[in-house]
């Protein structure tokens, strides 16, 4: 005793004044952005990667990318220096850096063609040719024109001289079709444009065009073809420029041991050359079938007089490489072998040239070729002019995560030489002389991201009970264990938190790192040692598990981004694309089994479907599993609602049609207690399928179970898969063709069934499961009409619930339609023309021009307490919705749309646009509602909180959830719930990535940062300081009354 | 469950996507209604008329029209759901539609629907159908044989979507840059007193001569 009060009163009142020190809940302030939240600006896999010496110190790496991205790279560190990001349709063909200039030609029929000032990343000027009927598939090239500023291109169909600042060409030459002109050769006085000709019915082999202009005038010198059975791009022809000889074409014909050599501009002498004289080893026919060349720089500023080339070939089955210089004395043609490396240096993956510094004006300064060989780990040489490399080095890493490597670039910093290495996964690493681990790297492959889930990981407490499970599993079994073993978690962390100096001097969250974790280093970041399996009290730390069209599934932290582990898949050494990912089995924590992650995709050998079943924690195969290519190409994925009680794991159906046209609905696991699984749920499953955008109809399909037991183990052993009988079929009116289809994203749970309207009556919401929203595109442009139709069906029975049209609005790529489904909301958007294109469309459309937001409320009836009689729902009851609908002005085009997502639907919902100006923002559920008042709101719905109708959509910028952060290319946003209702987990990718939480209604549920723990603790202190000086003189007092 | 593209049951189903909000009256034809309820076959049982309002009547016939299933292009039988047929008077395509059979067990007074989706311009976009009630699959009952259907006849129009509606653009003063204030509605007389008045003058002080030259003239 002291004083009248207990130790343990003491000691309680000081826990509680501890515990509420510690850290309790998080909230998104502005003084958090960047903490809470994180982005990962990309550029796509580099298609090239040109390095460029500014001057003899400043060194820039200028690449252009499969995502339509033109980036500045920093060589020390792999940053960003800048980058532009181009149009979805506008891919970047040509890439030329001089004199400070980077040249950009993009697009196909459109195309436009771009001079940037290299080190800012400004646009410089500019020139863009309208599309041409006359337009070849893959036309597209450009070039700086020597000692100017010009530029030649082919654009369209023409080849045209631009000058900086003009508006129209200096000259331009039609090009009429005869072929796809994808290479130009500029000379002094000439630019030979080559492409692969058109082939007709005389001459259907592939052969090259040339056409010879004069590069003054533009005028047409002469038009030929040659090199039959050659196309431009491929690995048995090169492209040679020389100072001295002029431009050669060297090839070989596919079934032939001699080397063709062409002199741009001359149809006769063409000279041959044979393998010997270049190898100068005797060789079998065979071997030197298998030749092939690569060109290791084309800038004639590299090149010099003696333009080189590297050849490959076959010698004892080993690669063989050598590299050659070219020579010319009068008509004789000689190449040299300049250097042959060891067959273990043989050039698998990629070879590249570069000179420690651009120098036109020194053709003698030292190049180099680096020779890379990736078996398990790379290995790669620098060669100068000797067959002794000047530089070595190694990289280790693993195949399995990132797909073996596809190229190399070679570059220099300060003299000394970098090596890029490219892999099929979208790895970019920079490696130096003497380290295996690499300076830097860009991971890229998520740049490809096709699709996400959310894993959910246990929280840290249980931390002690995995550590206690791993000795003896058995202690778990008592809840009064599980209570001991979190509390003795809890004091440990009070004890830290102690020593740490009360929090004071504690690593900061940044030198920590959002994810709780420390910085890693630059080999731990690319190998993480150990994956990330805890997550946090609130459910903010979630894996998410992205599958890509680059064969990667990766997971990644939602706090920090850190990278939990990596997978390549490949079928037959070719990264397959993966369509979906689905979290298969969760995390539970009693459970010995690892969560699980089934990932969908396409092989690229077959066309078939893959499937393979991860461990979502590390990465691995499941089960000593492998990648599964099924016998079939799926049309549709989806979740099952059935899972296989063998192994607890959600089944997937995989819908496909066979050789007949007959629709099967094959099941994973592909075992039988997956199809008795599958059989045993009371509902059918249906499924809706069509053929995709332009199709002009949609059917619905019931899978049909084996009548008797006797039959499903019949089944199962001989089969895989269920047939699907056509239930209806949706014919769209004629003149309507299909754009896309919408569902529900995962399953779907409400909170309210009706909205409580001002006079506390309630409006039901008409919640139907099977709800799919189908947009068409009504006429063409041909016709003048044009249109979109939105119909609302049942994917069960076909019904149709609503139909609507919205005219002159239109589809394209660049305006897409955007649609989702929420709850009793649907929301799509899409362009709609100001100016009608027929008198009848004039007659009813608005004169709004610019993308149009529509919002449909679906709910049981216009009456209010007013709902179907039916308890249960049923599709075949043919309950009508009420809807409800509004448009409004969007404020800028998007290209995501989303919704939040909380644990119980609560919290209402924000709807989150992914903005083609790379921001990503939410709007308040409430600004969508259909029910806004186009007047002044009378009291019932001041009550009801709906606010007046306005059709701009405003674009506060408090709003944007993005901040400063420019999130490129958002083309997915996905949402999770946490553990607070008031909060969602957002997550936004495409190009980037970028990860936020939000919460909609506010932070109800967490104490707000302005909450002073100090006042708690002095409060409760005072208050125990009062008890125990309070008590005794109470308890005197009333001892004294019954005294007296 | 619908087997037939409804595209086919007309040629009236012609795009009236585009068509305005003012719903033109329903391009009328008459739809022969067969269902499957005791037979292997489709037997007729009544009429469903397209005019405004649409409406079902069924046909007492001695012995009704059949449809033998194996006439009906993609009938799949099945004999777990009931179907009824309809079938154009103008063009004899025809349209299934279904729904579990076990929705009629028990039930002696079936309530159905039709619902009839128009285009705007009046021509016909789809068919639904329903009857019964979801608790009667849970019924031992059978189906009855002479049940008496209650036909429900919903026509829905497909209408123009809607489109923002945006406030009217403030008027800007050219000459100063700020925005117009409307000028304060005026009455006729304060607008036009300037032509009223003389008029009025005129008419008040030139009227009192005539008198006197009739006078002057009789004189």
């Amino acid at each position: 005793m002291l004083g009248g009060v207990s130790l343990s009163k003491v000691a309680l009142s000081l826990t509680l004044a501890i515990g509420s020190l510690s850290s309790f809940a998080h909230g998104l302030f502005p003084d958090e952005a960047g903490r809470i939240d994180w982005h990962r600006a990309q550029i796509g896999r580099p298609t090239k990667i040109v390095p460029y010496a500014f001057n003899e110190t400043d060194t820039g790496l200028f690449a252009i990318t499969d995502r339509n991205t033109l980036a500045s790279l920093s060589p020390a560190s792999g940053k960003i220096v800048w980058r532009q990001t181009f149009g979805s349709d506008e891919t970047i063909k040509a890439l030329r850096v001089r004199d400070g200039r980077a040249l950009t030609l993009s697009g196909a029929n459109e195309t436009h063609v771009r001079v940037w000032d290299a080190a800012s990343g400004g646009l410089v000027w500019g020139f863009s040719q309208p599309p041409d009927a006359n337009y070849r598939r893959g036309s597209g090239a450009a070039e700086f024109v020597e000692k100017s500023e010009d530029v030649v291109a082919v654009v369209g169909d023409s080849l045209v001289r631009l000058t900086p600042g003009a508006t129209v060409p200096v000259w331009e030459v039609p090009l009429n079709a005869t072929a796809a002109y994808k290479r130009i050769v500029l000379e002094d006085k000439t630019a030979f444009v080559v492409g692969d000709a058109r082939p007709t019915k005389k001459n259907p082999k592939p052969r090259m065009q040339v056409v010879e202009v004069d590069l003054e005038s533009g005028s047409v010198k002469q038009k030929y073809q040659f090199a039959g059975g050659q196309a431009v791009r491929s690995n048995r022809v090169v492209f040679l420029q020389s100072r001295e000889y002029g431009s050669y074409v060297v090839w070989r014909d596919e079934k032939n041991i001699v080397w063709f050599v062409h002199r741009l501009g001359m149809s006769d002498p063409e000279w041959e050359i044979y393998h010997a004289k270049l190898v100068q080893v005797e060789l079998m026919p065979a071997d030197m079938l298998t030749s092939t060349m690569y060109e290791i720089d084309t800038d004639p500023a590299l090149n010099a007089n003696h333009p080189r080339f590297i050849m490959t070939y076959l010698k004892d089955d080993k690669i063989k490489t050598i590299v050659v210089e070219m020579y010319r004395s009068g008509d004789k043609l000689e190449m040299r072998k300049v250097a042959g490396f060891r067959s273990d240096d043989a050039v698998v993956a990629g070879c590249g040239i570069s000179a420690p510094k651009n120098d036109a004006a020194n053709p003698n300064a030292p190049r180099a070729v680096v020779s890379v060989r990736a078996s398990d780990d790379v290995s790669w040489r620098v060669y100068t002019d000797s067959k002794t490399p000047t530089h070595t080095g190694d990289f280790v890493y693993s195949k399995d995560t990132y797909g073996p490597v596809r190229s190399a670039t070679l570059y220099h910093v300060g003299g000394e030489p970098r090596v890029l290495v490219q892999t099929s996964g979208g790895l970019v690493a920079a490696l130096a002389p003497g380290s295996s681990e690499p300076l830097w790297f860009r991971d890229e492959s998520l740049s490809h991201a096709t699709d996400m889930a959310f894993l959910e990981l246990p929280p840290p407490v249980s931390s002690a009970e995995y550590a206690a499970k791993a000795t003896d599993p058995s202690v778990l079994g008592s809840p009064v264990t599980r209570y001991i073993l979190r509390w003795a978690e809890s004091a440990k962390s009070i004890v830290s938190w102690v020593t740490s100096g009360f929090g004071f001097f504690a690593n900061s969250p940044d030198a920590v790192g959002a994810s709780g974790q420390a910085a890693r280093t630059v080999a731990e970041e690319l190998v993480p040692a150990s994956p990330i399996v805890v997550g946090d009290h609130f459910g903010f730390r979630k894996l998410s598990v992205f599958g890509t069209s680059s064969g990667v599934v990766a997971a990644l932290s939602t706090q920090g981004g850190s990278r939990s582990w990596t997978r390549f898949l490949a079928d037959n050494g070719t990264a397959v694309s993966i369509d979906n990912v689905f979290v298969t089995r969760r995390n539970q924590p009693m459970s010995t089994s690892a969560p699980l992650v089934t990932v969908v995709g396409r092989s690229r050998v077959s066309g078939n479907t893959v499937v393979a079943v991860l461990n979502a924690l590390t990465g691995e195969f499941a089960d000593d599993s492998e990648l599964t290519v099924l016998p079939y190409s799926h049309a549709k994925v989806f979740e099952l609602p059935a899972v296989d009680t063998l192994n607890n794991q959600q089944l997937i159906g995989l819908v496909y049609r066979d050789p007949e046209s007959q629709t099967h609905l094959g099941i994973w696991p592909s075992t039988a207690s997956a199809a008795k699984a599958f059989c045993a749920v009371t509902e059918p499953v249906f499924f809706d399928l069509n053929d995709g955008a332009g199709s002009t109809d949609l059917r619905g399909f019931r899978a049909e179970c084996p009548a008797s037991e006797a039959e499903l183990d019949s089944w199962a052993e001989s089969s895989s898969s269920f047939a699907a009988s056509e239930q209806w079929k949706f014919g769209l009116p004629e003149g309507e063709t299909l754009i896309s289809t919408t569902g529900y994203d995962g399953a779907q749970s409400t909170a309210l069934l009706g909205r409580v309207l001002g006079d506390r009556s309630v409006l039901y919401k008409y919640l139907n499961p099977h709800l799919v929203t189908v947009a068409t595109r009504i006429g063409d442009d041909e016709t003048g009409s044009r249109g979109i139709g939105i119909y609302m069906i049942d994917r069960v029975t076909g019904s149709l619930l609503y139909s609507t049209v919205h005219a002159n609005a239109h589809v394209t790529k660049k305006q897409p339609f955007l649609a989702i489904q929420s709850e009793n909301r649907v929301i799509y958007q899409f362009w709609q023309e100001g100016s009608p294109a027929t008198a009848e469309a004039k007659a009813h459309s608005s004169a709004v021009r610019g993308y149009v937001t529509v919002v449909a409320d679906l709910y049981e009836s216009d009456k209010p307490d007013t709902r179907d009689e039916s308890r249960a729902f049923s599709s075949y009851d043919l309950v009508l919705p009420h809807v409800v609908t509004a448009a409004f002005v969007a404020p800028e085009p998007a290209s995501a749309l989303g919704v939040t997502r909380t644990g119980s639907n609560i919290s209402t919902r924000d709807v989150v646009f992914g903005l083609a100006s790379s921001k990503l923002l939410s709007l308040p559920d409430q600004m969508f509602d259909p029910r806004r008042p186009k007047r002044a709101a009378t009291k019932d719905e001041q009550a009801e909180g709906l606010v007046p109708y306005a059709a701009p959509l405003a674009l506060d910028p408090k709003r944007v959830l993005s901040h400063y952060n420019a999130v490129a290319g958002i083309a997915h946003i996905r949402a999770a719930p946490t553990h607070l209702e008031s909060t969602s987990l957002v997550a936004a990718y495409g190009l980037d990535l970028f990860f936020t939480r939000t919460s909609p209604s506010g932070t109800f549920d967490q104490l707000s940062p302005s909450f002073s723990k100090v006042n708690l603790v002095v409060t409760t202190l005072a208050l125990a300081v009062g008890c125990l000086l309070g008590g005794p003189m109470v308890r005197r007092k009333l001892t004294n009354q019954a005294w007296a | 469950m619908r087997l037939l593209n409804p595209s086919a049951l007309l040629p009236l189903l012609v795009l009236g996507a585009l068509a305005g909000v003012c719903a033109e009256p329903l391009v009328p034809d008459t739809l022969s209604v067969y269902d499957n309820l005791n037979s292997d076959q489709f037997t007729q049982r009544g009429e469903l008329v397209l005019s405004d309002p649409a409406e079902y009547s069924p046909v007492g016939l001695q012995n009704p029209p059949v449809i033998k299933y194996s006439t009906v292009a993609n009938w799949t039988t099945d004999n777990s759901m009931y179907a009824v047929l309809l079938q154009s008077h103008k063009t004899d395509a025809q349209l299934v539609l279904t729904v579990p059979r076990c929705r009629l067990n028990g039930d002696q007074a079936i309530k159905e629907r039709f619902v009839v989706h128009a285009a705007a311009d009046g021509g016909l976009l789809h068919v639904d159908y329903t009857a019964g009630k979801a608790a009667n699959c849970k019924d031992a009952h059978a189906v009855p044989e002479t049940p008496k259907f209650t036909t429900d006849v919903v026509v829905k129009r497909r209408v123009q979507g809607p489109t923002p509606e945006l406030a009217q653009a403030p008027s800007i003063d050219l000459t100063t840059g700020k925005e117009k204030t409307p000028e304060p509605q005026k009455s006729f007389l304060v607008k036009y007193w300037y032509y009223i008045v003389p008029v009025m003058l005129l008419l008040l002080l030139g009227g009192g001569e005539e008198p006197q030259q009739e006078g002057n003239a009789r004189r």
